[in-house]
């Protein structure tokens, strides 16, 4: 407990000197919470570019109002998400939409697999209500260790594997697509996003342990008996 | 069906949208061989159920995680678009405050913009037209926001229309801060094909396909057509968008196909076409060279 009142006062700081005009304060601030902003943005809107900008007004806000937190009040991260909620909502509404948000059952429709209705409903930008990975405090902290091991993994991947990986699922395209955004050759990028995929395959592996049978299974010898 | 060639159709399929729920359809050749594989071998098809698994893991990660680039760009938009802080907060501001009164005054317009003054558009110590026209149009939502406030109901305009316009340009702020913030971003400038008033500057990166496109001084289109952008490239005209209007400013925001890795001395143009169609073949009103 003391770890996190030191950490709360930490930051605390920080936003006082941000209000002081410490452009290095609010870029540490920003490396702390830009992957939940982004993150609150993007579950509420589906779309990426939408959520970039979000993240942008969003620490905008923070720069202009910072003499405006408190924190006897409240946490910062929960300020920010309050105020990157607030602005996707916005959005929202002077474009006259509404976000997509369907609870999971809905989504799933008439599949009896749970895994493709959650991967068609992903891969649809379908927000899906109650998506968390587990309730209360402990759910939070693994999806946000999940995240800090993701983005590690990530950070390490070799640059082309990780261009082709974040492609095929930050922005949805075909191995096609990313070949002819890239200029590169089919089979290259075949090979780079499996490549890519493998890793983060093993990262997950090691994460989650054995049970959760996540990792890569051999490639058996000899011929399968196909019908 | 060999295990590798299996095993690449689940891990390429694990990649692309849709990609499982094709093959499980089955109705391509690749698919109906899959599953042929598949119910004589365990092992493949326990391994297509570990990557979905974890193709639904990392898949929801990448998408969480914001690029790299946002860092630099959500800095330098905050430094252009920011309340003035520290020693610079001494400085006049670059736009003169516009009280706001909860009574029905009569119109009073918003004091003159300032842009004379040097405040933290400036980035590595060099002015960057970017920022400036960033800086422009922020003054403008102020003021525009700031004036309306003021007269409310002695003028017509309805609150969804103000809000509209305020997002309208709140956009084109946006978006030229993050085409600006880009590494290869260029910039043209816009004159008139025929002399006259309007005027217009475009910023682009041939690489993120980024663009932004303001006009300024072209008169309101009759029903029936609009204001569209155009890129010459081998020779034929290829369309960037539509020029939407928000508070006397024609304006594109967005990507654009036809600016794939465009190299220096295209021609843009903004020309008067119908409404109907993808034609961007009208005589240029306002054209310029990269």
């Amino acid at each position: 407990m003391s770890g996190d009142r030191h950490a709360q006062q930490a930051e605390a700081d920080l936003v006082r000197e941000v209000a002081a005009g410490s452009e290095d304060a609010l870029a540490a601030l920003y490396d702390r919470h830009v992957d939940a902003v982004f993150a609150a943005a993007i579950r509420l809107t589906s779309d990426r570019q939408v959520a970039e900008e979000v993240v942008q007004e969003t620490f905008l806000a923070l720069w202009n109002r910072a003499e405006l937190f408190n924190p006897a009040v409240g946490s910062l991260a929960a300020w920010l998400h309050t105020i990157a909620r607030n602005r996707t909502v916005d959005r929202f509404r002077a474009a006259g939409r509404r976000p997509s948000l369907v609870s999971f059952s809905a989504a799933s429709g008439a599949d009896t697999d749970e895994t493709a209705a959650l991967e068609r409903a992903l891969a649809g930008g379908t927000v899906l209500g109650g998506a968390d990975l587990g309730p209360g405090p402990e759910g939070e902290l693994a999806t946000t260790e999940l995240r800090d091991v993701l983005r590690g993994a990530l950070a390490e991947l070799p640059e082309q594997e990780r261009t082709a990986l974040v492609l095929a699922y930050s922005e949805e395209l075909t191995q096609t697509e990313i070949a002819d955004r890239l200029g590169w050759p089919l089979g290259t990028v075949k090979t780079r996003t499996r490549r890519a995929l493998l890793r983060l395959r093993e990262v997950l592996a090691d994460e989650f342990g054995p049970a959760a049978e996540l990792a890569p299974l051999p490639v058996p010898a000899g011929e399968a008996s196909d019908r | 069906m060999e295990h590798a060639e299996a095993r690449e159709l689940l891990e390429i399929a694990a990649v692309e949208p849709g990609g499982f729920a094709r093959l499980v359809a089955g109705d391509t050749p690749d698919a109906a061989a899959l599953a042929g594989h598949l119910a004589g071998c365990p092992a493949c098809a326990a391994e297509m159920e570990r990557l979905r698994l974890s193709a639904v893991v990392i898949r929801d990660a990448v998408r969480l995680l914001p690029p790299p680039e946002l860092r630099e760009q959500t800095l330098a938009y905050v430094a252009a678009l920011g309340r003035p802080r520290g020693p610079a907060a001494n400085e006049e501001p670059l736009v003169s405050a516009v009280p706001v009164s909860s009574a029905a005054s009569p119109a009073s317009p918003a004091e003159p913009l300032d842009l004379g003054k040097a405040r933290r558009g400036l980035v590595g110590g060099v002015s960057r037209p970017g920022v400036w026209v960033a800086a422009l149009v922020a003054a403008v939502v102020i003021a525009v926001a700031g004036t309306a406030i003021f007269v409310g109901a002695a003028r017509d305009r309805q609150g969804a229309d103000l809000a509209e316009e305020i997002s309208s340009l709140r956009d084109v702020a946006t978006w030229t801060i993050r085409v600006d913030s880009q590494r290869d971003a260029r910039h043209v400038a816009l004159a008139p094909a025929a002399g006259g008033g309007p005027t217009g500057t475009l910023i682009f990166s041939p690489s993120s396909t980024d663009v932004v496109v303001v006009a300024t001084g072209l008169t309101p289109p009759a029903a029936g057509q609009e204001y569209r952008c155009w890129v010459e490239t081998g020779g034929s005209r290829q369309r960037v968008g539509r020029m939407f209007l928000g508070a006397d400013l024609f304006y594109w925001v967005g990507r654009a196909s036809s600016l794939t890795g465009l190299g220096p001395g295209s021609t843009f143009g903004i020309s008067l076409v119908p409404v109907t169609g993808e034609s961007v073949d009208g005589a240029p009103v306002l054209v310029g060279q990269s």
